[in-house]
């Protein structure tokens, strides 16, 4: 990222989600600011449970049923979200903002072909007939990577390997150019091989549409490849945010650092040697949560970390953590 | 310690009425041995007969051709019962692998109780001896699976495989259902029992970078053929087969500022039913020869290396 910041695309401010449970309220996002601009690309990383996904469930408004969503102010493309109704949302939905997941065949309709599923979206959103339709899909398909594309428009998600269908929901999410596109997982599903090769596509499809891409991981190697910026959230909080190269090589907050030194990165950690640990799990989501979630798995923690530990500090320009330890020095 | 030789697995697939069935090739001619107290690993994508290599050498499937030896022996006449003893698995899945209707207590005391092995009273310390060894407090003996963390259920996986103290283990994508704090748990777990207890492990795993810091030798597979096997540190700085190229050029490790590797073309994995002609690896090697095409290449064994690969076989050997 260099230059002039650009105006957000998406920009969310104290999102909370909550779920009421027989044993009270879960409160999934604990009040989550994001904002992304076009060209850029944002990378939500966390365990399971942390978050990351009810929050990007929460921008493109597709939480459950029984979740609540809080929000302070929620804007996209200059749209104030708050005042949309849902069929206003849906409209949206798929033009401007689309959404790719990690299992391609539960997102896919089996019964339906790719032809099928891509046009609708186009029919739906763009209305310039068929054959339109029909000539933007295959150009998409063909940009994607996906051979024989007027052919395969006939054939059914079944047909397809995972590599290949990935390839389809990029193209189907692409199908009107949206000016956001939130990607939950996209590459877990797949080989390590066709990973790369789907990465590779998604940052190059960014940069020619001058789209803002949100990426939903638990693997901070994908993060690192590919983001510019980083929010590393843990138990519904963003406790560490920052620009990707200062985040991972300078963490500040004791579980981006602990994140970091867990995995084994050949050629940096020794073969036998043990790898660092988180000690502890996941606190209870239930309740209000006061003080640094973090606390019960970390070394540093006092007794103030109890009541304090939420307010954002600034460890350099536009790297922020959530913590009352000074930030620690860079990590080897 | 265990071996197979020539070791191969058909399936037939589909067939009806109408369609005559095909025969999938799941794990072709392999030959391998895993040294006593070592970890080998098998690294591959889905599809590549790993995980049927896994079963085979457990015996919890017959090859169609080929053998498999413990400590010399044909596993074939040992019997299922007794090799379990010496031979355990543990699967990727903790959720399904676990009963959900018996205790913790239960599920690790079962291969006990099996074998006929101790009284009750002997079993209980086992199983709490055995607990504590994997790190379950003591408590959840008489907890169910569903009150447990993905991290408890896998260390719980673990504690039944190692109750009847087999000399061999199995493990098949143990840690890739985890977070990674957890995955980085039970990694050093496996390196502390494997030095505790003298284990000699089999690590089935599609995530390089676990398999490089676990093991201490890598066999490649690739749509069932053994393409490359040696030494993890000779494998990660020096692979030799063009897909253990590819496959270690797909890493990610966090290191900002790397970006991602150049896209190779011709990526997708072929059809298992419809394998390439020769090297079943030709479509998407770089550096395919004319004959890759044609003839399939033959192991080349080397001291401490195994390649699959015209690249390597003697007459190329020099223009390379």
């Amino acid at each position: 990222m260099t230059g002039v910041p650009r105006l957000p695309v998406l920009e969310l401010r104290g999102l909370g989600v909550e779920i009421d449970m027989p044993a009270g309220t879960l409160r999934a996002v604990r009040g989550v600011d994001i904002s992304v601009a076009r060209g850029e690309t944002l990378a939500i990383v966390g365990e399971s449970g942390s978050g990351k996904t009810m929050t990007a469930l929460a921008a493109m408004r597709l939480l459950p049923r029984n979740a609540r969503l809080r929000v302070a102010a929620a804007r996209l493309d200059g749209v104030d979200l708050r005042k949309l109704s849902d069929r206003a949302f849906a409209d949206l939905r798929g033009r401007r903002a689309s959404m790719i997941f990690q299992d391609p065949m539960t997102s896919l309709n089996p019964v339906y072909t790719i032809g099928d599923q891509l046009l609708e979206i186009h029919l739906r959103h763009v209305r310039s007939g068929r054959a339109a339709a029909r000539d933007r899909a295959v150009h998409l398909l063909d940009r994607v990577g996906v051979t024989n594309a007027r052919a395969r428009l006939a054939q059914y998600p079944h047909q397809l390997s995972g590599g290949l269908r990935q390839r389809m929901m990029i193209a189907m999410a692409l199908m009107c150019e949206p000016a956001l596109l939130v990607a939950d997982e996209p590459t877990t599903a797949l080989d390590v091989t066709v990973q790369a090769q789907i990465l590779a596509l998604l940052a190059e499809l960014q940069a020619e549409l001058d789209m803002a891409l949100i990426l939903i991981s638990h693997d901070l190697g994908v993060v690192a490849r590919i983001a510019d910026r980083v929010a590393v959230m843990y138990a519904g909080r963003i406790v560490e945010t920052g620009p990707v190269s200062r985040v991972f090589a300078a963490p500040a907050h004791p579980y981006t650092r602990g994140l970091l030194a867990c995995i084994p990165r050949p050629g940096r950690t020794a073969r036998g040697d043990a790898l660092g640990t988180i000690p502890g799990t996941v606190p209870s989501l239930i309740g209000a949560g006061e003080g640094c979630m973090f606390r019960n798995r970390c070394a540093a923690a006092e007794p103030r970390c109890r009541v304090e530990g939420n307010a954002p500090r600034e460890a350099a320009p536009g790297h922020l953590y959530r913590c009352i330890h000074p930030a620690a020095g860079t990590l080897a | 310690m265990l071996e197979c030789a020539g070791l191969t697995r058909l399936f037939r697939v589909g067939g009806g009425l109408l369609r005559s069935a095909r025969q999938l090739r799941a794990v072709d001619d392999v030959t391998l041995s895993v040294r006593r107290g070592e970890v080998l690993a098998v690294v591959g994508e889905s599809g590549c007969g790993k995980t049927t290599l896994a079963r085979m050498l457990l015996g919890l499937l017959a090859p169609s051709r080929g053998v498999v030896r413990l400590a010399g022996a044909p596993i074939a006449g040992i019997g299922r019962v007794r090799m379990a003893r010496r031979v355990q698995p543990v699967f990727q899945d903790p959720y399904s692998s676990l009963n959900p209707r018996k205790t913790l207590g239960q599920i690790v005391g079962l291969p006990l109780a099996v074998h006929r092995i101790g009284g009750p009273a002997q079993r209980r310390d086992r199983v709490a001896r055995m607990m504590a060894l994997v790190g379950l407090p003591a408590h959840l003996v008489h907890a169910y699976p569903n009150q447990l963390s993905g991290g408890q259920r896998q260390r719980a996986a673990i504690a039944r495989a190692l109750a009847i103290e087999p000399s061999v283990v199995v493990y098949d994508e143990p840690t890739s259902a985890l977070d990674v704090s957890v995955q980085a748990q039970i990694l050093n777990l496996l390196q502390d029992l494997r030095r505790a207890l003298d284990l000699t492990y089999v690590f089935i795993s599609h995530d390089l970078a676990v398999v490089e810091h676990i093991a201490d030798r890598v066999a490649v597979m690739y749509l069932g053929r053994l393409v490359e096997l040696g030494p993890t540190a000779e494998i990660f700085a020096r692979p030799r087969h063009p897909y253990t190229e590819t496959l270690l050029g797909s890493i990610l490790t966090p290191e900002p500022g790397l970006g991602l590797p150049p896209a190779r073309p011709g990526g997708e994995f072929p059809d298992p039913l419809d394998p390439p002609s020769g090297c079943a690896f030709h479509p998407r090697c770089l550096r395919a020869l004319e004959r890759c095409r044609r003839d399939a290449p033959a192991p080349r064994r080397e001291a401490d290396r195994t390649i699959e690969c015209h690249l390597h076989d003697d007459r190329n050997e020099k223009e390379d």
